[in-house]
């Protein structure tokens, strides 16, 4: 803020206003996170390779639909909660605070694994990018950990340049796709266009929960935006438009990619050549300049992602150190404002995979990328029907003066389609991960958020009878230093600070 | 210009907050600048509460007499406060903008600190301590209160609370975490007798803090 700032009384809005975010850098920070170019190149080619099936891009656009209506509940109920960029938040206020801590530890594990899934695809990716250039062959595992030690290093030190090199990053990404789906669709294989795999009614042919769950996954990041509400110029139309513009961008942009893969291979070839060639394949439509652009940002993409879901994961047990959720020491900062063992945590996490994966000689795009990662997603989608369900309860409790469509209609809706998905993904989790047929995998990786859950309740249930003045303020994250319990919404006032006469 | 403060004699809480937020001789600043304008901006606000002029309660500010009063700085805010209605959260963020110069022009003033100009055209003016013993004195005196478990006064148990809130605790209490380390365990006692606006101001500066953090924009 100008220097004299204090002069004239009455400008409180406007003053604050002008320092905040506007709908396009909180559309660059959400983008940013999703990280297009890893779904495009990463999840569609890996979705076509091990499902088999050809209905990825009306997953894309089914699955756009459903995020746009799940959001019209989620960005109203934003607006009358604290710390409302973390889904147990929504959760503890609409379901209590019991399913608040279970979400809570889901959320923490659904994160972990996108974020570590994330090295095992940047690891070959470098990997077959050295050899290519340099012919020289060094292990997967040796580039992971080189990406973990920058992610570890960021996440311990402030940087400020970081915004506006993702920023810059993202527009090329989306520049380099784009390009990449036209000249893709300039050359339709046998030269025939079809739109079939652009059909919904595809997804009816087999295999619906699994491409669906992948489709998710391709999403995950767009819930962050609510993170920003506190920033934003007027979080009461900054969160939403920038939510559903961010759906919209990153929906045309899978579902034309995606399209163009299986009209340039051929749908019934899409499978195959996605299994022998995985991210290669997209960057194949493209000239010798595009497809080196491509494979570089795809790299950059990967490690951009790896980075926002670092800090989606600290900023989780951050918050729910400030709670006391989790010990206090991760919701403590050092004095350059970074929570360091929140941060440290997380990356020891990574470090223990990658070294465990490396020394198991496990496959990092299979094994590492697409099942940790999926796994991940599953969890994502657990979350949202989680808050779904939490949104239509808060409303029936308080209307809070939003409409019947925004109140119960959109978010029922999204309730009964998310439970479906999640029926269906756990019921064919094997398929999922790529088996024919039940498998051990298959079993283990869903659990794993029963288990999340389990604990997290009966924490939940200790901090009631031992600690209540911890279990008062789960789900308040920073806010739960204001001590008022989840009755008083701390956040909803100072939410819309700049939208009262500005 | 006014004599500066005789030693012994507390300041005022901002400076002393300001004196804190920065190295001793170099004068770099020891936070991240939002953060240090947030727990400056509580520390005014904490000036007003003292003196009984103002009262956080209810996640708002609340003027109890804007009468005029000695210090410029204050009246202005007193201004503010008393013609618009915000949340406190909303206050912290308005006055942090600009709390850093403010208070450190307020300190210049006094003659507390001298202007240096920039050494490099990127590199912000930074703001240095007018005599040696001026810039440790506030960390010194609560170092050694904490360390000889000495009753602390009202006004010392909110700039604890505002030390803590910011996380400005761990630099500034070194020396107790050397020599007295149990003495760090009384302070959470020490801070439940704050007043409850007093507590109310600390914790909403808290919350604030850590929302930045939350949103990497600090």
């Amino acid at each position: 803020m100008a220097r004299g700032s204090l002069a004239q009384p009455g400008s409180v809005s406007a003053a604050l206003a002008r320092d905040r975010l506007g709908v396009p850098s909180v559309v660059y920070f959400v983008l940013a996170g999703v990280a297009p170019l890893t779904v495009t190149a990463g999840v569609i080619t890996t979705a076509y390779a091990v499902t088999g099936l050809t209905s990825v891009p009306a997953a894309f656009i089914v699955v756009a639909v459903v995020l746009s209506l799940f959001s019209v509940g989620y960005v109203a109920m934003a607006r009358h909660i604290s710390n409302a960029g973390a889904f147990y938040a929504f959760i503890t206020r609409g379901l209590g605070r019991e399913a608040g801590v279970a979400g809570a530890l889901i959320a923490l594990l659904a994160y972990n694994l996108l974020q570590v899934g994330l090295y095992g695809m940047l690891g070959p990716a470098v990997e077959g990018y050295v050899q290519q250039k340099a012919g020289v062959d060094v292990k997967w595992w040796i580039w992971a950990l080189a990406a973990w030690a920058v992610v570890t290093v960021l996440g311990l030190i402030r940087v400020d340049i970081s915004g506006r090199v993702l920023g810059a990053l993202l527009t090329l990404e989306v520049l380099v796709i784009a390009a990449l789906t036209v000249e893709g669709a300039m050359h339709p294989a046998g030269g025939h266009v079809t739109f079939s795999t652009l059909n919904p009614g595809e997804l009816t042919k087999g295999g619906i929960g699994a491409v669906l769950a992948i489709a998710v996954l391709g999403y995950t990041g767009f819930e962050q935006s609510p993170v920003y509400a506190e920033e934003a110029r007027d979080s009461r139309r900054t969160i939403p438009a920038a939510t559903y513009f961010s759906l919209a961008v990153i929906g045309v942009l899978y579902a034309a990619a995606s399209w163009v893969l299986s009209l340039h291979y051929g749908v019934s070839q899409v499978a195959a050549v996605a299994a022998q060639q995985g991210p290669g394949m997209l960057f194949a439509l493209g000239s010798n300049v595009l497809n080196n652009a491509g494979q570089v940002l795809f790299m950059t993409s990967l490690f951009a992602a790896a980075l926002a879901f670092h800090n989606a994961c600290w900023r989780y047990s951050f918050a729910l150190g400030r709670e006391h959720v989790l010990p206090g020491s991760f919701g403590r900062t050092g004095v350059n404002g970074v929570p360091k063992t929140a941060s440290a945590v997380q990356s020891a996490i990574g470090l223990a995979v990658i070294l465990a994966y490396a020394a198991g000689g496990w496959n990092p795009q299979n094994d590492l990328f697409f099942w940790l990662g999926t796994t991940g997603g599953y969890g994502i989608l657990i979350l949202l029907a989680l808050t779904s369900i939490a949104v239509v309860r808060f409303f029936a409790l308080e209307r809070a003066g939003e409409n019947l469509w925004r109140r119960l209609i959109a978010p029922g809706i999204s309730v009964v389609v998310l439970l479906v998905i999640v029926y269906l993904c756990t019921s064919n989790y094997s398929l999922l991960l790529g088996y024919t047929k039940p498998s051990m995998p298959g079993k283990v990786l869903p659990s794993l958020f029963a288990l999340a859950a389990v604990v997290g309740v009966g924490w939940a249930l200790y901090l009631r009878s031992r600690r209540p003045q911890v279990y008062e303020v789960i789900g308040m994250g920073p806010d739960a230093a204001t001590g008022h319990g989840t009755a008083t919404p701390a956040a909803a006032p100072a939410a819309s600070l700049a939208g009262e006469g500005a | 210009m006014r004599p500066a403060q005789a030693p012994g004699r507390p300041g005022r809480l901002a400076d002393d907050f300001f004196l804190m937020a920065h190295d001793e001789t170099s004068g770099k600043p020891r936070l991240p600048e939002r953060i240090a304008g947030l727990g400056l901006a509580a520390a005014l606000l904490g000036e007003l509460a003292l003196s009984g002029r103002v009262e956080p309660r209810d996640g708002t500010v609340a003027v109890l007499d804007a009468a005029a009063c000695g210090d410029e700085l204050a009246g202005r805010m007193l201004e503010f406060l008393k013609q618009e209605q915000h949340p406190t959260r909303t206050w912290l963020a308005f006055f942090g903008g600009s709390a850093h110069e403010e208070v450190g022009l307020r300190m210049v003033g006094d003659g507390l600190l001298v202007r240096a100009s920039r050494r490099r055209p990127w590199q912000a003016g930074r703001w240095v301590p007018a005599a040696a013993g001026v810039a440790a004195r506030p960390t010194a005196l609560l170092c050694t209160a904490l360390i000889r478990g000495q009753r602390l006064d009202e006004r010392s148990l909110l700039l604890l609370g505002l030390l803590r809130a910011t996380g400005l605790d761990q630099p500034v209490l070194w020396e107790v975490r050397q020599s007295e380390p149990h003495a760090l365990r009384r302070i959470d006692g020490a801070l439940a007798l704050l007043r409850p606006p007093l507590a109310e101001l600390t914790g909403q500066t808290e919350a604030a803090v850590g929302n930045a953090i939350a949103t990497r924009r600090f």
